[in-house]
């Protein structure tokens, strides 16, 4: 089976395999929008620590926005 | 940030703030840490495979870009997961004031419960620590009863130290009953 054969198996209902990936990609990058806003809102809100605050969010934005950009990426390539 | 919402009354003094004890957040981020390492298992179990078992011909290398687009996902919703953990585990804590414990419960993100539970009002207060390494690590579960309806009364588990916070809540409300007028000084 060539690589071809295979990401066409994956097509679901004829839908070329670009615009699934594509659809998956918004629509983590969508949940991730509406998350980080939570999150964001919560931990300033209610936070005994601004210091704890602040590492929280640095932490999370510096390991998550790397991989949504990669994820991007390869959504372009694909 | 959370003090300005609570509002402490005048010359309220804040005695301890206690959350969960860190196996609890250990032992459920260990989950999560399990679902980032799946997607690696399962790139180095179809490695390994043999020629003859791989009938839909699965190589990493063929694939990588549909691999890599995929492990960032499931990495970005494994994080996401992990903070929303880490954020349920901070935000929910005991407050133990001189005249109340004020107890902050967070549910899920959208299920937030505020109790407040004023000293003198407070009857029992009961610990248990089950369990070995409950036991071995010092945490268990406080309940307390108050003297107003069974619904308020509280409980928490895996509070560390439980022990210490009963004497502590115990100390508090003998000082505030003292200075109410409720209870007799004891000589010294």
């Amino acid at each position: 089976m060539s690589s071809s054969t295979f990401t066409d198996s994956l097509a679901l209902a004829s839908l070329p395999i670009e615009t699934i990936t594509s659809f998956g990609f918004y629509g983590i990058a969508g949940i991730f929008a509406i998350f980080s806003a939570i999150l964001y809102y919560h931990w300033n809100a209610y936070s005994t620590d601004a210091g704890v605050t602040r590492l929280t969010l640095i932490l999370y934005f510096s390991t998550t926005i790397p991989l949504l950009i990669i994820m991007g990426v390869m959504t372009w390539l694909i | 940030m959370l003090f300005e919402k609570i509002q402490l009354e005048a010359g309220e003094e804040v005695l301890k703030v206690v959350r969960k004890h860190w196996f609890v957040i250990l032992s459920e981020l260990f989950g999560t840490f399990l679902m980032l390492l799946f997607p690696f298992f399962l790139l180095v179990l179809f490695a390994l495979l043999p020629n003859e078992w791989n009938v839909l011909d699965l190589h990493p290398e063929k694939y990588i870009i549909f691999i890599t687009y995929a492990i960032t996902g499931w990495l970005l919703l494994t994080l996401m997961t992990a903070f929303t953990i880490w954020t349920h585990y901070y935000l929910d804590l005991w407050i133990v004031t001189d005249r109340r414990i004020i107890v902050v419960d967070q549910i899920t993100f959208f299920n937030r419960k505020i109790s407040s539970f004023r000293l003198e009002r407070m009857q029992d207060i009961k610990v248990s620590v089950v369990g070995i390494i409950a036991t071995f690590l010092n945490f268990g579960t406080l309940r307390a009863q108050t003297a107003s309806a069974a619904e308020s009364n509280f409980k928490s588990t895996g509070l560390p130290d439980p022990r210490g916070l009963q004497s502590l809540i115990q100390g508090a409300m003998d000082r505030r009953l003292t200075s109410l007028g409720d209870l007799p000084i004891a000589p010294d």
